[in-house]
């Protein structure tokens, strides 16, 4: 066990020391990762750091949505998912009445399918039918700072149709 | 007694990235402690601040029998340390920047279930089970992955970032994530929802030829969706096979550069970064991690 460790150490220290390449192969260093004496718990999230839990039932026809209603919303101490990097996409979600606070996701209503094996091409979508329910992760802060966020707005990015604006 | 385990726990060699193999072994103990809610633990966290990172969390099927028996954990984590290496550092747009990765685990079993096509012959979509534990304590997950070994043809909710996947499914892998983090869309014809994503897909010829952003190697080509008949221009229509958005096949492939584009901007998105790793092979050429 000793040695292991002994091992290990050595081998995380001498992991951070980039070394010359004979070849013409880009070589990068890898990250630092601190396995040892500096290893820190996970940080438990801040004051702000605050996700909206919606679940959202949609429904739709020939593959349109035509309606949806919020269920329950939930808000929860948490880390955000990174949506914000999200630029484009089916529909926009906007937090509040702050266009900088908005994120993209892709139409609840379809599932990506994979194909049989040899297909060449690797997927296909299929519907999810006419009423569908779907949880949406609605950040609460951005940047560091608390949202105002009385309310959630979606639309159809194609035709600006408004999907759901509600409270939450 | 926290720290001292974990010098032992996470065995991640990596020389340099591009000319040597990174290597990830994680070896699970009692002294685990949950770092959301009760049953999601960490597999392989590098930042600390789960705000400098892509979180991604992995949920297992019941045929890993009960994880709080660590023996059945350890063939789980080995399993995700396996699909790790062979799916994300298998491409260089990850790779190349998994220090931007935290990886999770959680203790609660989902299930994925075949069904029988209907009464067409159609296919159906498996009926998934999540753990209802990750709707709250797995809220911060960019991309939440059932990992089942029962082989089946899975289907993912580009919407929720969630997805379905044997453990040895890298490529699916890699595509439903790309989905989930990036935005990323689907490039193969001809049968997705697709709607504008710059610079990858346009919604016309003008604007995919006057995008400064890919002047230095666009080909615009338009394809026809089979759903409602819109048209679709691709910015990288030199690129017709072997790549990760497009392709079919057991490989896990790279990106092209405009999916390369999106990639980077959500990488210099975090808090003070300055620069990401830009892969040095693009598709449709192939990278084999050494």
């Amino acid at each position: 066990m000793a040695m292991n460790f002994l091992m290990t150490v050595f081998l995380l220290i001498f992991s951070t020391v980039s070394v010359a390449q004979p070849t013409q192969v880009e070589t990068r260093e890898p990250p630092k990762f601190s396995p040892a004496k500096e290893h820190k718990p996970i940080a438990k999230p801040k004051a702000y750091q605050r996700v909206a839990i919606l679940s959202i039932l949609l429904k739709y026809e020939k593959g349109e949505v035509v309606g949806a209603e919020l269920m329950h919303s939930k808000r929860v101490a948490s880390v955000a998912p990174k949506v914000f990097v999200r630029k484009m996409g089916d529909w926009q979600v906007t937090i509040g009445n702050n266009q900088k606070a908005s994120f993209f996701v892709n139409d609840p209503g379809f599932l990506e399918a994979e194909n049989r094996p040899g297909d060449k091409i690797p997927y296909h979508y299929v519907s999810r039918g006419n009423e569908v329910e779907w949880n949406l992760i609605v950040p609460l802060y951005k940047d560091g700072e608390a949202l105002d966020a009385p309310t959630v707005t979606i639309k159809r990015v194609k035709d600006g149709k408004m999907i759901l604006h509600t409270k939450i | 007694m926290r720290q001292s385990y974990f010098i032992y726990s996470v065995f991640f060699l990596c020389v340099a990235l591009g000319t040597s193999a990174c290597t990830l072994n994680v070896d699970v103990s009692e002294d685990d402690e949950p770092v959301s809610g009760s049953s999601i633990y960490e597999l392989f966290v590098i930042q600390r601040d789960m705000d400098d990172a892509f979180n991604i969390l992995f949920v297992p099927d019941a045929s890993y029998g009960n994880l709080s028996n660590l023996a059945n954990r350890q063939a789980f984590v080995d399993d995700l340390t396996n699909a790790i290496e062979n799916s994300y550092w298998q491409n260089q747009g990850y790779y190349f920047n998994l220090g931007r990765y935290n990886y999770y685990y959680s203790l609660d079993p989902g299930s994925v279930v075949e069904r029988s096509p209907d009464a067409d012959g159609n296919f159906r979509c498996p009926t998934v089970t999540w753990p209802t534990s990750i709707n709250t304590d797995g809220a911060f997950a960019d991309a939440t992955i059932l990992i089942h070994t029962n082989e089946l043809r899975d289907c993912a909710t580009p919407s929720t970032g969630r997805a379905t996947a044997e453990p040895t499914s890298y490529r699916t892998i890699v595509h439903e994530t790309s989905h989930a983090l990036f935005g990323l869309p689907d490039e193969y014809c001809c049968d997705s929802s697709y709607s504008a994503n710059e610079p990858v897909l346009y919604g016309s010829e003008a604007a995919c030829l006057n995008d400064p952003v890919t002047a230095a190697w666009r080909n615009c080509v338009s394809f026809t969706s089979a759903r409602n008949g819109s048209v679709w221009w691709r910015s990288e229509g030199d690129i017709t096979s072997s790549a990760i958005m497009l392709s079919a096949g057991n490989t896990v492939w790279e990106f092209g550069p405009a999916d390369w584009e999106i990639m980077e901007e959500a990488y210099l998105s975090f808090p003070g970064a300055s620069s990401a790793g830009t892969p040095t092979v693009f598709a449709p050429d192939n990278w084999d991690r050494p």
